[in-house]
């Protein structure tokens, strides 16, 4: 064989070999980028599997009428403690599944709570979706009555709640049903009427 | 030209443009006489707001009775009876099938320099047993209920005693320095509801009320009873128990401005 064709053949053997070695390369590491993302999220599964994953429960007092006054009627929740706001959610679903002790609901059981969360200050905030707006008697008692019922059932059973923000589809709004300001957090304060008196 | 001529030329056009200018000032002081006459005037400008209205019916009875008529009838009636009164103005911030946003129906009251704000609604409830009439003063700090601080700066209280100082309030707390003297609305009309023995009346309670939010005059919401009580229902839907109903509203306000001037 020639020199130039020995050449020719080294070099064809050495490109063939680093193009393989690429191919071999890319096919066990498909991108850094990928494998990091995909540890990261290896990791947070990880750390949420690390998380306890065992059930609470939880006597809650649940808000209602009883008459034209406020009352409560205890039901137990069920929450996974590694998530905060599951408590919210299930305590909120107790209030729209009504009274089972003869009291009167203050929400419709056809409304739905999509998703709720409370800050480090303490304020809780409920994503309603829209149902909440059509499904009411209407009136001011009913709307009051219903915020009401709302807020005490949040900050009398959760300490670290002190405030309650609706929303309706994620956004704040004026009103809930035409009557009482929501647009900013309400608290439980006490109140007395004798200030206003002559 | 002459001098004499320069004269009764600059004269005739001093006249014309002094007499222009007098027309205009004599125009505006009138105006401004007709705007303020009704401040001028002792009578007092009550403000009554027929609540919901248009597209938005408020709440409704089995029997399709809509609050919006009965806020509606119910506040002609009281401008009815209010027109006839001698020391009393009256306007309705609706007077047709209309919607108007709650600011709007503030506004025009503000705007008008009323003396007293009704805002007249039909109460609801999942109870069906639930009646009676219901009058609501504006206050963030309900019974039992109140808001987080407001972010925007308080009045100053040390602002209000310098002079020459105008001082610019928030909307949502125009209503505050109103608030002793919408209770003691409240209380008067009270009074008169409870003085007739066909009307069953409730209670008064504060609330943080968007219908009263911005009102810069004592201010009062009334729930006129429960639609969806099967009585009261029955009651509101004839005309001679919404004469009594305004007769005791105007009973109320009427002894609410002896008792304030």
């Amino acid at each position: 064989m020639s020199s130039p064709v020995k050449k020719y053949n080294y070099h064809l053997r050495k490109l063939t070999a680093f193009t393989l070695s690429i191919i071999l390369f890319l096919s066990l590491y498909p991108g850094c980028s990928k494998k990091s993302s995909t540890e990261k999220k290896t990791r947070s599964d990880a750390n949420s599997e690390n998380e306890p994953k065992e059930k609470k429960e939880m006597v809650v007092k649940v808000f209602f009428l009883n008459g034209s006054e406020l009352a409560y009627e205890e039901k137990t929740i069920f929450f996974n403690s590694g998530k905060p706001s599951e408590k919210i959610n299930e305590a909120l679903n107790a209030l729209i599944e009504g009274p089972k002790q003869g009291m009167t609901p203050t929400l419709s059981n056809k409304i739905k709570l999509l998703n709720a969360f409370f800050d480090e200050d303490g304020t809780a905030y409920l994503n309603f979706s829209k149902d909440i707006i059509k499904n009411n008697p209407g009136g001011t008692f009913a709307e009051l009555s219903a915020i009401n019922s709302i807020v005490h059932t949040l900050v009398e059973n959760f300490e670290e709640i002190t405030a309650v923000q609706i929303l309706i589809n994620g956004e704040e709004v004026n009103t809930l049903w035409g009557h009482i300001d929501t647009s900013k957090p309400f608290k439980l304060k006490e109140f007395s009427e004798a200030s206003l008196r002559k | 030209m002459t001098k004499s001529k320069y004269k009764i030329y600059f004269s005739v056009l001093f006249f014309l443009i002094f007499s222009d200018l007098l027309s205009i000032e004599a125009l505006s002081v009138l105006k401004e006489t007709q705007a303020i006459s009704p401040a001028v005037s002792k009578k007092k400008l009550v403000a009554i707001d027929p609540g919901h209205g248009g597209k938005d019916i408020g709440c409704k009875s089995p029997n399709g009775l809509t609050e919006k008529e009965i806020t509606l009838k119910l506040a002609l009636m009281v401008k009815d009876i209010l027109s006839k009164n001698p020391v009393m103005d009256v306007f309705l911030a609706r007077s047709e099938d209309i919607d108007l946003s709650s600011e709007k129906r503030v506004s025009l009251a503000n705007s008008k320099g009323a003396d007293i704000f009704l805002s007249l609604h039909i109460n609801a409830s999942f109870d069906k047993n639930q009646k009676g009439i219901e009058i609501y003063y504006y206050s963030e700090d309900n019974l039992g209920f109140s808001y987080s601080q407001s972010q925007t700066q308080s009045l100053n209280p040390e602002a209000s005693d310098e002079e020459n100082k105008s001082l610019i309030l928030p909307w949502n707390e125009a209503q505050n320095i109103f608030i002793p003297k919408s209770f003691e609305a409240a209380s008067f009309l009270e009074e008169s509801f409870k003085s007739s023995q066909e009307i069953a009346f409730r209670s008064v309670n504060p609330a943080p009320l968007l219908v009263l939010t911005g009102t810069a005059m004592p201010a009062v919401l009334i729930e006129a009873g429960f639609i969806t009580n099967t009585e009261e229902e029955t009651a509101l839907s004839r005309d001679g128990y919404l004469k009594v109903l305004a007769i005791k509203i105007v009973e109320g306000i009427t002894k609410y401005f002896e008792d304030n001037g």
